[in-house]
């Protein structure tokens, strides 16, 4: 990488940039303004709404003590509690919520009609479902459409219809019915229910004096709360699943118009041909448009954040009656506002990567909006699960990229320690994905097509018609191989289960992975050695190899002791068939659970995959994808870490010596020695160790074997 | 300087199939103006374009001072500068702007990046708009302007691709000036055209090319002069093509359905 180059075309690119109005008003004016003005606005509505004279919702009370229409006028302030009566919650608005809407407002025969429908309505409803008639549920509709009719006659919200009871044991009971459709239907309905719990209060507060007795002899105990937390921290903790993923939209949003501009738009401006015939590496052009992509979502983020926190603060201000002013909300908020950079500068990376080599595969401007409004989904989807209720990051959430990061940041919003190992974890997977669109993009500019998007693709494999097809499979037949894998996997799998278990395990892996990898590479007109790696290994490989598989088992233990443990319960599938297995004696276990396996999945992923994603997207790209999918293959989220780290050794071992021989070998030694290990309890010595000095030495010991070129090589 | 191989290049046409627009074309050449004529689809563009990196052959070697475009596209792109019909420049950039950006490329900086825009701008007489930004300039300014940008790191190998192509009679007569004025030892100039009365006036070595392959390689004083010359080179380029010879069709005409590519390789 020449960083001179890279800065060089950082400079140009985010000159031109900024002298583009279209990315300037979408990232600088839009979000500098806009927050303020819908706040300013819905302060402004608010105080208007607050001013403004609210006509009462008129409800017709029917047969009800003359106690309760005084209650109806009265506010709800200056309702003055009986002085040995416990504090009891009041709303703070300074207006009457209802006026009386009595039954003497309105007309006798109006009265009468109201308290017939009323009553009528509420003896079919009272009828049990068994003993309703077939026509019931027509009666009951008539009778609500005629009762509404009576009240918006009269535009009236609701009516309240009492039937006194001669015993004072017996409990009055009161008929409401309200008119939801009505404009203050609900504002009626909740005066009804506040004026008539106060009512029944003072009834119960009259009879408690007859009786001799006050207050306390009902309500013993009193819970009186205070709010302590600045009402912007409050707000900050109720709104940590929401604040997380509209950052991120943020971000993806400020990385799209620089992305089409710098890439698509590069194209559709004639200029590209010029640009790709100058002395710099695609790798060094790819990365200087990324930063600039990046820097302008970075700066959409902060502008966001500082014109969202600052609006927050000001409605907080505005109508929070706690203590604490403007300034305490803004430096609360200058907090989160660092947090939240933190955390999402890694994401503005990954997330203009994946923008400018998506808009790198359109022809123009307008073709790079469609290709990027899917990812603008998916970045949606993924943080998404921030938003989720109770959502925790965890190792294999943290893998994820944007999900990982976005739940780290809802853990730091909640208030909860700032969680270090997560947020590293999701920080690097997030540059990790990055690294392989990097490689990826760079894999893209180097083709012919992306500057002549005209030009027709050679013909593939036994199909071709014309032209010479490439020495290895992209990584797009790579995905499609995989898919078949997964897809034979999960549905065609289960028609196996009559079979006895070795074959049970052993020909779902043969005809779902090996299978297609072979024929893909049959149909492909590739070479095994190169499509597949099937060339024979070096002997000092093999045996760096089989010392290595030690060290392998060693790390797969120390990350499951890692990780969070499976819940216990029900034994799982693997399980049963490892019981089941073990009734056939350990040479057919072992060539079930760690030869067979050996040998298909690394067709498949030191194979197909690996070789694919390297030639799409560079050496990175390859292992971190086929170990990606190598993990995935296995399908279950405990299994996943481990699976992935031992996936990463893998890749490194098949790229190292050519072949997929050596990683067959690993493998499977990997597996035999975990299920020997389980079987006579060697495992459970390991526990002693501590997790993470297992690990080391694990990491250390793959290192020297595997990585680490030996002396002949060094010389070479 | 440039030597091709037994280069092969193919491109695959919906209609027609497999097209070879580069059919094995083997040649050498060391300095001075080397014009390459031939019908639309006749494979110049696309020649040109595996000469500057931008295509990869199929088979066979294009070598740039020994260096071959497979493996050291950077470095030959470092000795070379391109122009083509279809390059367009950065309209939100300054003249100067631009000239900085692309010498930036080339290792040049500070005070002999400067020198050499100063002496571009006096040579194309740049003076009076080079810090406008160009989505300002007018048509004759911007081709001055991408000329200046092509010679500014004073490269080894100019490739010109129908540079003239869309310009006036005198923008078109002072971009000729202007490659005749660029000849220096050592420098070899590909320009790629349609227009006889160019490579007459300064060419000093002529390639013909017919569906991919060379048809003559020459002086262009070995096919004649003025009219002589027209028809010679009419002629070469229509044989074995009985639409053509029927037709007449000048060299020049416009794009034909024998363009491999709408890419006009």
């Amino acid at each position: 990488m020449n960083l001179r180059h890279v800065l060089h075309v950082f400079r140009k690119d985010g000159l031109e940039i900024l002298r583009d109005r279209r990315t300037l008003f979408v990232n600088v004016v839009l979000p500098a303004l806009l927050y303020p003005l819908i706040g300013l606005f819905m302060i402004q509505v608010i105080q208007l709404t607050q001013a403004q004279q609210v006509a009462a919702p008129r409800v017709a009370l029917i047969d009800l003590p003359t106690r309760l229409g005084e209650l109806l006028v009265t506010t709800d302030d200056d309702t003055e509690a009986p002085a040995n009566s416990p504090a009891v919650p009041t709303t703070t608005l300074r207006k009457p919520r209802v006026a009386r809407a009595t039954a003497a407002d309105l007309p006798h025969r109006t009265v009468l009609t109201l308290r017939t429908a009323v009553l009528e309505l509420h003896a079919l409803d009272r009828i049990e479902q068994h003993d309703r008639t077939p026509d019931h549920n027509q009666r009951e509709r008539q009778a609500r459409e005629r009762l509404l009719g009576l009240l918006r006659k009269d535009d009236l919200a609701g009516v309240v219809v009492g039937l006194p009871h001669a015993d004072a044991s017996v409990p009055v009971r009161w008929y409401a019915t309200y008119d939801h459709a009505h404009v203050q239907g609900d504002r009626a309905q909740q005066a009804i229910e506040n004026v008539t719990m106060r009512y029944r209060r003072v009834l119960v507060l009259a009879r408690l004096g007859n009786a001799g007795l006050g207050a306390g002899d009902l309500w013993p105990l009193e819970l009186v709360s205070q709010p302590l937390a600045p009402a912007v921290e409050s707000l900050r903790t109720r709104l940590a699943g929401i604040i997380p993923l509209i950052l991120v939209v943020f971000a993806a949003l400020g990385a799209f118009y620089p992305a089409i501009d710098l890439i698509a738009g590069e194209r559709e401006r004639g200029t590209l041909e010029s640009l790709l015939s100058w002395p710099v590496s695609r790798r060094d052009l790819f990365l200087g448009k990324l930063l600039v992509t990046s820097a302008a979502a970075a700066m959409s983020v902060l502008l966001n954040l500082a014109s969202l926190g600052f609006t927050m603060a000001l409605v907080v201000r505005q109508f929070s009656t706690t203590e604490g002013g403007f300034g305490d909300a803004l430096s609360t908020g200058l907090g989160t506002f660092a947090l939240c950079l933190g955390v999402l500068l890694p994401l503005t990376i990954t997330l203009g990567a994946l923008s400018l080599a998506l808009a790198g595969l359109a022809a123009s401007a307008k073709e790079a909006q469609n290709y990027l409004s899917p990812l603008l989904l998916v970045v949606l989807v993924a943080a998404l699960v921030a938003a989720v209720p109770d959502t925790r990051p965890n190792l294999v959430l943290d893998l994820i990229p944007i999900t990982g990061s976005v739940l780290a940041l809802k853990e730091c919003l909640q208030g909860h320690d700032l969680p270090w190992f997560h947020l590293l974890v999701s920080t690097g997977a997030a540059l990790a994905v990055a690294a392989v669109v990097v490689s990826w993009a760079t894999r893209l500019l180097e083709d012919e097509r992306f500057c002549y998007p005209g030009l027709v693709r050679a013909g593939w494999g036994r199909f071709r018609t014309w032209g010479t097809g490439p020495s290895t499979p992209n990584g797009l037949e790579a995905m499609a191989v995989f898919g078949v894998a997964v897809a034979g996997m999960t549905l065609a799998g289960g028609f196996f289960t009559p079979l006895p278990t070795p074959l049970r395990i052993a020909v779902p892996l043969i005809l779902f992975l090996a299978v297609p990898a072979l024929l893909h590479c049959w149909l492909g007109a590739y070479r095994p050695q190169t499509a597949l790696g099937l060339t024979r290994p070096p002997l000092a490989g093999v045996v760096r190899t089989i010392a290595a598989i030690p060290f392998a088992i060693l790390l797969s233990l120390a990350i499951g002791n890692l990780q969070p443990q499976p819940p216990v319960g029900d034994p799982s599938e693997m399980e049963k068939l490892l019981a089941d297995l073990n009734s056939y004696g350990v040479v057919v276990m072992l060539v079930c659970l760690a030869v067979i396996p050996g040998i298909c999945e690394e067709l498949l992923c030191r194979g197909t995959l690996l070789q694919g994603f390297t030639r799409g997207t560079g050496v990175t790209g390859g292992v971190v994808l086929s170990s990606f999918l190598f993990a995935c293959l296995h399908l279950s989220p405990y299994r996943f870490l481990p699976q992935m780290v031992l996936g990463v050794v893998l890749a490194l071992l098949a790229l190292r010596y050519r072949s997929v021989i050596p990683c067959m070998l690993l493998h499977a030694g990997h597996n035999a020695g975990l299920l020997l290990l389980d079987r006579s309890g060697g495992a459970e010595l390991l526990v002693d160790l501590p997790p993470l000095a297992a690990l080391g030495i694990g990491i250390l010991g793959l290192w020297l074997l595997i990585v680490m070129p030996s002396r002949r090589e060094r010389v070479a | 300087m440039l030597r091709l191989d037994a280069v092969t290049k193919s491109f695959y046409d919906r209609g027609r199939g497999e097209v070879r627009a580069v059919d094995g074309i083997s040649v050498e050449l060391a300095g001075g103006v080397c014009a390459l004529i031939g019908a639309n689809g006749a494979g110049k563009s696309t020649l040109l374009r595996l000469i500057t990196t931008l295509l990869m052959p199929d088979s066979g070697q294009v070598l740039v001072d020994g260096l071959d475009t497979r493996t050291h596209a950077e470095a030959i792109r470092r000795r070379l500068a391109y122009l083509s019909s279809t390059t367009r420049m950065y309209q939100r950039l300054t003249g100067r702007e631009l000239l900085r950006y692309v010498g930036g490329f080339f290792d040049l900086s500070g005070v002999a990046l400067d020198r050499r825009i100063a002496k571009v701008s006096e040579t194309f007489a740049l003076a009076q708009f080079l810090d406008q930004r160009i989505e300002g300039l007018s048509t004759g300014q911007l081709q001055r302007i991408n000329l200046a940008r092509t010679l500014l790191p004073d490269p080894a190998l100019l490739v010109l691709d129908e540079p003239t192509t869309g310009l006036d009679v005198l923008a078109a007569r002072s971009l000729v000036d202007a490659v005749l004025a660029a000849r220096r030892p050592g420098r070899l100039i590909l320009i790629a055209t349609h227009v006889l009365r160019e490579v007459e006036v300064c060419a000093d070595r002529l390639l013909l090319l017919r569906r991919g392959r060379v048809v003559f390689d020459g002086a262009p004083a070995d096919l004649g002069t003025g009219t002589q010359f027209e028809t010679a080179v009419h002629q070469r380029l229509a044989e074995d093509s009985p639409a053509s010879a029927a037709t007449q069709l000048p060299v020049d005409a416009a794009p034909t359905a024998d363009a491999p590519l709408d890419t006009n390789p």
